[in-house]
């Protein structure tokens, strides 16, 4: 608050004084006061009424000033209401009065919303338990009565259960971390049962499997990681290449302080253009226009769970010719 | 034969669980009444049990912790549940392996087959598939014919292997290929075909003749 704003606000009765002023003066002059005598009242006078003006711009300056380093200080600005002072001077109290309302009524929709919030995350969750006891049935259905249609169904149950467990990871981004379980964890069984769990799609498409020696052990959530490498390898049977035989290799690296897992396919590759805003949520591209089957979640999320997990995820793509999806693992003495 | 008890509250899976179990050579008991679901246990003299965490009356892990008291009984929880602190409270509470529904089948099976091959080391687990007067030896993957043997490549010998234990039916070929993915051994149709003529040129070699019969359009069959 500057002096010029303050005394711009105070015009109107800087312009009363003025004129009371000046009928003061054209009085005093009627009732034959001396000249020298109006000067010592008008300037008395006028003192006054600066000094006045002035304490009071100190003072409201002063409780302004304070409360701004107090929400500067703040994170929740919206909490300012609950913690400023208590004004003594009536005016300000009126305002102070108003704004704890105001505050009240939106702590109370937060506190709503976050109600709101945490039970449909909860129905989600139970959500997921119910439906994944029909899927489980279904998938027992099949493999007990094995033909040609049953096999499609299960194909098609697997793309729902993975449907579900996006629902599921999704519902619980906001938070993950106290959802995992940093263990031992061999790279090999992760592949090996993410092929597995593709085992219908991938022959059904035709796909070559090669898998170089995975044999090394690391430290993350086997669960997570094998959701991640779901997502690559749905991908990569969704986005094979019709022309040539469509192939998928799993080879690791490994060096002092990292394990590097390469997931590569031959399939249609993704636009140079494209290829930063691939984890971007919601974003399909022209793959995803021309497949209609995409949601732009898949990596998405697993961009989100490997910055959670402390990996890192990469994607290297040439179109029509490869797509390399690389996570960087750190071994367990680097974990944050 | 190893038995296995099942406490599942979802009928069809439960049945369906059941028929998988039998289909893979377990003898299998299920529980449908869920009052002294630990008495039962006990009582039914498994060697394993599958155990739902979301029961009717008591869950899972009080389940779990009550036999634990009395039994080293191996345990594996199978569910729905699947947050990590869920998972942590079921290893914690004595259950042996945490399996989240949908179970991948193949992996629900190799899971059940280790857990009993360490608990019991009985060497229940066979060493000799035998079929007419060919034997495979699964030490050494080998095949022998009276005098003479021959070593078989990993699929070969998986391949063989399936032949002899479904002999008494004609085996798609489907039904190979996913018996050797399996296995992790990701081979497609046409391997499978090399294969298949290259365990004949060797069956051929230790004097087998005209083992394996190609049905066209089924599947092949053991004569």
């Amino acid at each position: 608050m500057s002096l010029v704003k303050y005394i711009k606000d105070k015009i109107l009765y800087i312009l009363v004084y003025e004129i009371y002023c000046l009928f003061m003066v054209l009085y005093l002059d009627a009732i034959n006061v001396g000249t020298s005598e109006i000067i010592l009242i008008t300037a008395i006078t006028t003192f006054i009424a600066v000094f006045i003006m002035f304490l009071n711009y100190n003072k409201k300056n002063r409780i302004i000033k304070e409360l701004k380093q107090t929400i500067d200080k703040l994170d929740e600005k919206y909490l300012i209401g609950e913690i400023m002072k208590k004004p003594s001077n009536c005016e300000l109290l009126e305002y102070y009065k108003i704004l704890k309302l105001a505050n009240k009524s939106m702590l109370d929709k937060i506190a709503q919303s976050q109600r709101k919030q945490k039970e449909y995350k909860e129905y989600i969750e139970s959500w997921v338990h119910e439906i994944k006891l029909p899927i489980t049935s279904i998938d027992l259905y099949c493999n007990n009565n094995r033909n040609n249609i049953t096999r499609k169904i299960i194909e098609e149950n697997a793309k729902i259960n993975n449907y579900v467990e996006q629902a599921l990871f999704y519902a619980r981004l906001d938070s993950v971390s106290n959802d995992y379980m940093i263990k031992k964890t061999s790279l090999n069984e992760c592949v090996n049962n993410v092929i597995s769990k593709n085992k219908n799609a991938l022959i059904q498409n035709k796909i070559k499997i090669e898998i170089e020696d995975l044999d090394i052990k690391v430290y993350t959530d086997e669960k997570w990681l094998e959701f991640i490498l779901n997502q690559i390898v749905i991908n990569s049977i969704k986005y094979k290449s019709n022309s040539n035989g469509p192939i998928i290799s799993i080879y690791q690296m490994e060096n002092k302080e990292n394990v590097c897992l390469y997931i590569k396919d031959n399939g249609i590759g993704i636009k140079s253009s494209e290829i930063n805003r691939v984890f971007e949520k919601g974003f399909t591209g022209t793959n995803g226009r021309r497949n209609i089957k995409s949601t732009g979640i898949g990596l998405f999320l697993c961009k989100k769970l490997c910055d959670e997990l402390g990996l890192v995820i990469q994607i290297e793509s040439s179109e029509s010719e490869y797509t390399i999806v690389k996570i960087i693992i750190p071994k367990y003495e680097y974990i944050r | 034969m190893y038995k296995i008890i099942i406490v599942e509250d979802d009928i069809q899976i439960r049945e369906e669980l059941k028929i998988l179990l039998e289909n893979s050579g377990y003898i299998v008991e299920v529980i449908k009444e869920f009052n002294d679901v630990e008495e039962k246990i006990l009582n039914s003299n498994s060697n394993l049990v599958l155990l739902d965490i979301n029961l009717p009356d008591k869950d899972g892990y009080h389940i779990c912790s009550k036999i634990r008291a009395v039994s080293k009984i191996p345990i594996i929880f199978v569910t729905s549940r699947n947050n990590s602190m869920d998972e942590l409270n079921g290893i914690m509470i004595g259950g042996d392996d945490y399996i989240e529904k949908p179970y991948n089948i193949p992996i629900l099976l190799a899971r059940i087959k280790n857990i009993l091959s360490r608990t019991y080391q009985k060497e229940e687990d066979e060493i000799n598939v035998k079929y007419k007067d060919i034997v495979l030896n699964i030490l050494d993957s080998t095949v022998s014919y009276k005098e003479s043997k021959m070593e078989l490549s990993r699929t070969e010998f998986k391949i063989l292997y399936y032949l002899i234990k479904n002999s008494n039916r004609i085996v798609p070929r489907i039904d190979i290929v996913e018996y050797m993915w399996d296995n992790q051994l990701y081979i497609d149709d046409n391997t499978l075909s090399v294969n298949i003529t290259r365990i004949r040129e060797k069956l051929s070699q230790i004097h087998v003749k005209d083992l394996i019969e190609t049905k066209r359009g089924q599947g092949y069959k053991l004569v």
